[in-house]
């Protein structure tokens, strides 16, 4: 191939490196901004997750539980005379 | 006239000394463009000049990291993080570009007067970085930002709550306002707990605001989670149950201690008086110690046990072997021990089952002191329980080069010597496994450990039977009684100590140490009550009654199958019993 040629090849593949970095790097800087928003909902979701555990163990507390059982529900421990154990045969 | 064309030759020098000139000084300045592009250099080079660059704007963030759950044995919550904003600020961007109604809007919007917002900004007014407010919930937090306010941003965090409250309080612990434990199993797996916090590249404004994050420099890693030995509802029954005691006794304070006798993991630790972990303004200073494994006490006659065992072990005694203790006092030097009333003539059980202060000291006398102390050590007394927990205590376990015969006496049945709750119910945990002494752990296990063998099974299988008819209906334990199921305990009345030496008349702790059921031990409970005040005193009045409660609800939580059943009960006998009750 003549110099001139050889030149004008080289002239091509450094412009098309050019815009393959500049492609790139736009890829790359869509999947950060895809990563953040991802890394954004799953801190929302620990957030929630959080919250509900909380809720939980708040609706679930046993002082709360035994409260609403002997103060709505009229419920009390059986006494050992009412207790009556059955082996199984 | 001739015109005579001149041609002016210019010399060649000219023409090439002026190319030279033009075409040198755009290299010039290229070569400069280059240098500052191109050409690393410490001073003047691409590298400074772009750092620089990016110095003005870009800015690393740290990325905070989620602390690790705290669980029970069963997973239910009992250390929860929630991420909250804290509000901060730079002070000098607020002085160079906050308008003044900002800062009023500002100072109304964190519910502080004006004045003492511009004091603080005042204050630091040559730094950089401040806290406005920590730790708001997000969306206070989020109205405030909205404002817009220049300088100021907020950083997330995260807040421990503690859904169990005053339950678990002492043993979760706390944390404080930058996460880092404090107190209790929070402060011990700290380093377990800590996540790592990460690290994100971000472009900020004029303003100090984040525009955008650019690049995650190294994500975070959240921390593990923990898994308790303890399981909640015991732990519940336990806290109801010594808060209920400790009220109705007017005591000072007290504790138990549940353990699981096959793996040694910790099934309840309460202690009284709590806090509330959630709202800690109103914090006292002895609420927050988690006496069961902080606090030493002589044990007393709950180590009478261990006595007997001793002189088993000596073969000088057997189960039957008889004691005298008429008159029902003894003198040894210069003190007498004095049993409530006379009892006669008594065998081991029998010394046990009336806790006779004359029976065992005539047991101690007849023995080697140091065989005696040397049991306690094999039980575990005055050795480190190894559970991590901050504030452990060692105990003491003196040893004597010259033992005097009180003190020989009084060791015997427990004076003279510290333990905590832990290591008590540790040592009660060999006599429950058959002669092995097995480590506590406050983390769940999901092996057995195999423990090592410290002392005769046959032996130890007698005197839990001994330690039966001492919680029967004739001991002075009858109150620890459980329906349904077995046990076995040692009750303790114990004078504390004077200020100045001696013991004190009128000031008691009021203990329990107990097993069940009886023939395969599965726990092992030690109460404590210390300083019952309303009139009550006796471990067998103030401690047994608690024990049963607790162990009685431990044993059905953990569906262990009851062993003395009422054969007498049947459904009929059922029915008769509530209808003459009157129920529907």
């Amino acid at each position: 191939m003549t110099g001139l040629l050889r030149i004008a090849l080289l002239w091509i593949v450094v412009v098309v490196s050019a815009l393959a970095v500049a492609f790139v790097s736009h890829l790359c800087r869509e999947k950060y901004s895809q990563l953040t928003a991802m890394e954004r909902e799953a801190n929302q979701l620990q957030v929630d997750y959080g919250k509900y555990l909380l809720e939980q163990s708040a609706w679930g507390s046993l002082q709360r539980i035994e409260n609403m059982a002997a103060n709505n529900l009229q419920m009390r421990s059986p006494q050992p005379e009412e207790i009556l154990m059955i082996k199984r045969q | 006239m001739a015109k005579k064309s001149l041609q002016t030759v210019i010399p060649r020098w000219r023409y090439y000394f002026v190319m030279f000139a033009l075409v040198s000084l755009p290299i010039v300045v290229l070569a400069k463009i280059a240098q500052l592009q191109i050409m690393p250099d410490e001073e003047h080079g691409v590298d400074f000049l772009q750092t620089q660059g990016d110095a003005r704007a870009i800015r690393q963030e740290a990325i905070p990291a989620y602390r690790g759950l705290i669980t029970d044995r069963n997973g239910e919550p009992l250390a929860v993080s929630t991420p909250v904003t804290t509000l901060i600020a730079n002070p000098q961007h607020i002085k160079q570009f906050a308008k003044p109604q900002q800062i009023i809007q500002l100072a109304q919007a964190l519910n502080i007067s004006e004045a003492q917002l511009k004091a603080r900004l005042k204050r630091y007014r040559n730094k950089s970085f401040m806290h406005l407010a920590r730790q708001l919930p997000a969306a206070e937090a989020e109205a405030i930002i909205s404002l817009q306010i220049p300088g100021v941003s907020g950083r997330q965090e995260y807040k421990r709550f503690y859904p169990a409250g005053e339950v678990t309080a002492q043993l979760v612990g706390f944390t404080d306002i930058n996460d880092d434990g404090q107190e209790g199993m929070e402060l011990a797996y700290n380093a377990w707990l800590t996540g790592e916090p990460g690290a994100k590249k971000v472009v900020k404004d004029l303003a100090g605001r984040v525009i955008k994050d650019i690049a995650l420099v190294k994500p975070a890693h959240a921390g593990d989670s923990l898994r308790l030995s303890i399981d909640l509802r015991v732990q519940y029954a336990a806290y109801r149950a010594l808060k209920a005691s400790v009220q109705k006794h007017q005591a000072k304070s007290g504790s138990v201690v549940v353990l699981d006798v096959n793996t040694g993991e910790v099934l309840a630790m309460a202690n009284q008086p709590s806090f509330n972990p959630n709202d800690r303004s109103n914090l006292q200073a002895g609420a927050v110690r988690n006496r069961a494994i902080t606090d030493m006490m002589e044990p007393g006659s709950t180590v009478k046990p261990f006595t007997i065992l001793a002189a088993l072990e000596s073969g000088k005694f057997q189960p039957d072997t008889l004691i005298d203790t008429n008159p029902g006092y003894l003198k040894v030097s210069y003190k007498t021990f004095v049993d409530p009333s006379n009892y006669g003539v008594l065998d081991l059980a029998g010394v046990l089952q009336k806790s006779s202060q004359v029976g065992t000291t005539k047991l101690a006398l007849a023995l080697n002191p140091d065989s005696t102390r040397q049991v306690f050590e094999r039980m575990g007394f005055g050795e480190p329980v190894g559970s991590g927990f901050p504030g452990e205590t060692l105990g003491n376990l003196p040893g004597h080069r010259n033992w005097d015969p009180v003190t020989q006496a009084t060791f015997a049945f427990g004076y003279g010597l510290s333990v905590s709750s832990l290591q008590l119910a540790r040592a009660y945990a060999v006599l429950a496994n058959n002669g092995y002494r097995k480590e506590v752990s406050l983390v769940a296990i999901d092996a057995q450990p195999e423990g090592v063998k410290v002392i005769d099974a046959e032996m130890v299988k007698t005197v839990r039977n001994m330690l039966q008819a001492a919680s029967s209906d004739k001991g002075t334990g009858k109150r620890a009684m459980i329906d349904g199921y077995s046990v076995g305990g040692k009750t303790g009345t114990l004078h504390k100590v004077k200020a100045g030496g001696g013991y004190d008349e009128n000031r008691y702790m009021s203990a329990f140490a107990g097993l069940s059921p009886i023939e395969n031990p599965r726990l092992v409970t030690i109460v404590v009550i210390d300083e019952p005040r309303d009139g009550d005193y006796f471990g067998g009045l103030v401690a047994a009654p608690v024990f049963s409660e607790v162990t009685g609800n431990a044993l059905r939580l953990l569906q262990v199958t009851p062993d003395q059943l009422d054969t007498n009960r049947t459904v009929a006998s059922l029915l008769r019993a509530s209808k003459k009750r009157g129920d529907s």
